[in-house]
């Protein structure tokens, strides 16, 4: 199987995916709204992974607590559905996000990986399925209008829909409905699941009879993740309330009736993050200090690389196809 | 689903591999396992075992038989099987010498309702799957030029091996292990036009087949490739660049169940004449690593399906053995002619 995928070596540690005066903007708009709408009667739930009620404590996030699951290894909020939809219509919020400043940073900085990505893409449909052209493909969530449309122009679809997205575009559809497709992108939508095994077998229901899944998150058991605890500026509620380990995705998918084709963590940035933070790690993780303070930016580069071939990036990408 | 009867000839390495395959497969019922010597069968009392191969081809009465056997015996076990309306399966490579393979060729045309299929086992590894998929698809434009290096690391009881002795063998490290890099380049230039080559002894000096191949071919489109088959690398090595118009690959290792031809991966990228990497000189590249070897259990399902289901052999034809042995057989006529 395959072991690895290192979408490219080009990797810097000083890049950044998103311009700071935006993210700490967007981060103060979300903490500001997980405060006001935080439900604090709340109370413990199982792992929405494995279902399991032994759990440690994480680290908690504007008054919210995240539990590490001890039976499958996720990271999950304690929260309710209904604060991640209140959540999801913050007006402030989803104003930010659809500004043209936010998209235009999203777009300059991420050009490049998008066409890289669907050049992968491709290649990865081919590879599987023999196809080169003519594909249906329905988009999950994606809220970067450039990314919407490099992808609903590729040469590969013949057409594109767009579902749960907060851009509204001629391609949007309010419901999945009957319609089967070729290919589905669900990238990150997993992150906000209280019950991703339903949410995978809706997947597959939406799938032609060989038709694929691909499949990105963040994972638990990625370094940044778990070296940085609370200290993570990409997880936060309820953007992020479930980070599933990688056994209990590969799991899942299979109880939904996916053959998985092939697992990587081709992520760039877990070393980029721990470094930013590098001077806030607890004093007694001695080896984490000691690198972060003395390594050259080629030796951080290569450490990124081996985590990237090892499974050990917190960015999962997975392609599974319809058994 | 549907149980395929079958015998396998010869018990070493390669008949353990394929019983293996059958039993991870599914799909075949084991009736015999022949071996001329007994303690390659005093482990698998549970199946019929017999010492010769006639007679396990005509008293087990299989619908398939695996050819694992010694090169010398390849072709007379494969055209007698097909004259008793059986499928064959045979380990690369496809006889001694041209005319082995020739002969397997009339027996297979006189008995076309039969599968015959050649062990090329190579196409089936993750790294050729994906430098297929990357040709077919056109990621990085026409393949125009291969670079191989296909080398053994040798011991010290390798010259007296039966592989050194041509009237076992039929050939040297070419026949032995080349063939693989030669079917993988035909597989993905297409047919080979001329053949340019250079056939030595560098330093096994006192065995009778070759150390060394260095050979270039061309197609009739121009396309040109090189291959050095080595039994003189001293470690175990697998390369190949495949250069194309728009890009690159590069296939290095390959696994083994010894490991020893280290990590299997594949590496691509795109021409960046604009240096959009920002680094000159020095494309983004893709790396793809593989841990598993699939390889036996996709080439036995492929033999699976052509029998059960007649599904068309994509690999291992015997069209595809003339092929290669035809470049083989002008290789070993150039000895003496080097370049």
């Amino acid at each position: 199987m395959l072991k690895s995928f290192r979408l490219n070596d080009n990797i810097s540690i000083s890049d950044s995916i998103q311009d700071q005066t935006l993210s700490l903007e967007e981060w103060r708009i979300s903490e500001k709204t997980v405060k006001k709408i935080r439900n604090k009667e709340i109370r413990d739930h199982p792992c929405p992974g494995c279902h399991s009620s032994k759990s440690l404590v994480f680290f908690e996030k504007w008054g919210v607590k995240y539990l590490i699951c001890q039976d499958c290894g996720s990271i999950y909020a304690i929260c309710a559905q209904n604060e991640i939809n209140d959540f999801n219509k913050s007006t402030e919020l989803l104003s930010l996000r659809e500004s043209s400043n936010y998209q235009k940073d999203a777009f300059n900085r991420r050009i490049a990986t998008w066409k890289d990505f669907l050049e992968w893409l491709q290649f990865r449909i081919f590879r599987f399925t023999g196809k080169k052209a003519g594909l249906s493909v329905l988009d999950y969530g994606n809220r970067y209008v450039g990314f919407i449309e490099l992808i609903s122009h590729h040469d590969m679809f013949a057409s594109y829909s767009l579902y749960d997205s907060i851009i509204k575009t001629q391609y949007s559809i309010s419901s999945t409905g009957e319609k089967r497709y070729d290919a589905i992108l669900y990238f990150n939508k997993i992150q906000q699941s209280l019950n991703p095994l339903h949410d995978f077998l809706a997947l597959k229901d939406r799938l032609t009879s060989d038709g694929l899944l691909f499949f990105q998150s963040r994972v638990s058991s990625g370094f940044d993740i778990l070296t940085l605890r609370g200290l993570n500026d990409k997880i936060f509620p309820f953007e992020q309330i479930f980070i599933p380990s990688k056994e209990i995705l590969c799991s899942l998918l299979k109880e939904a009736g996916f053959e998985i084709l092939e697992i990587t963590t081709p992520g760039e940035l877990d070393v980029n993050y721990v470094y930013q933070r590098r001077k806030e790690l607890n004093s007694d993780n001695l080896f984490t200090r000691y690198m972060f303070n003395t390594a050259s930016p080629e030796t951080l580069v290569e450490f990124q690389r081996f985590l990237q071939k090892n499974s050990m990036s917190s960015f999962i990408q997975i392609i599974a196809r319809k058994r | 689903m549907k149980k395929i009867r079958v015998i396998i000839i010869g018990m070493g390495k390669m008949g353990k591999i394929r019983l293996n395959a059958f039993l991870q497969h599914g799909g075949f019922e084991i009736v015999g396992l022949c071996d001329s010597n007994p303690q390659m069968l005093s482990n698998y009392n549970n199946y019929p075992l017999f010492s010769e191969w006639k007679e396990c081809i005509d008293k087990a009465k299989p619908d398939a038989v695996f050819v694992c056997a010694i090169n010398y015996l390849i072709a007379d076990i494969v055209c007698y099987s097909l004259e008793k309306h059986c499928h064959v399966f045979s380990e690369k490579p496809p006889g001694r010498n041209l005319e082995d393979t020739l002969r397997m060729k009339d027996s297979f045309e006189k008995n076309s309702d039969y599968v015959l299929k050649f062990g090329f086992n190579h196409r089936y590894h993750n790294s050729i799957i994906e430098a297929k998929a990357l040709l077919d698809s056109n990621t990085l434009g026409k393949p125009v030029c291969i670079r191989g290096i296909y080398g053994k690391a040798g011991n010290l009881n390798f010259a007296n091996e039966w592989r050194n002795n041509p009237l076992y063998s039929g050939g040297g490290i070419l026949l032995d292990q080349g063939i693989h890099m030669l079917d993988l380049i035909r597989y993905f230039l297409g047919d080979i036009a001329e053949v340019f080559c250079s056939v030595d002894n560098l330093v096994w000096k006192n065995i009778p087949t070759e150390d060394s191949v260095y050979a270039i071919f061309k197609t009739s489109g121009g396309q040109i490739a090189s291959l050095h088959s080595s039994c003189i690398q001293w470690k175990h090595k697998f390369d190949m660049d495949i250069i194309c118009e728009n890009g690159y690959i590069a296939l290095n290792g390959i696994l083994t169940s010894t490991q020893s031809y280290g990590e299997e991966h594949i590496t691509f990228y795109k021409k960046d004449l604009e240096f959009t990497s920002g680094k000159m000189g020095n494309p983004i590249e893709t790396t793809m690593c593989f841990d598993k070897d699939s390889s036996w259990d996709i080439e036995i399902a492929e033999f699976y399906d052509a029998v059960a289901k007649g599904k068309p052999l994509q690999n291992g034809t015997i069209y595809d053995a003339v092929e290669v042995m035809k470049l083989i057989d002008k290789i070993y006529k150039q000895k003496g002619e080097n370049l």
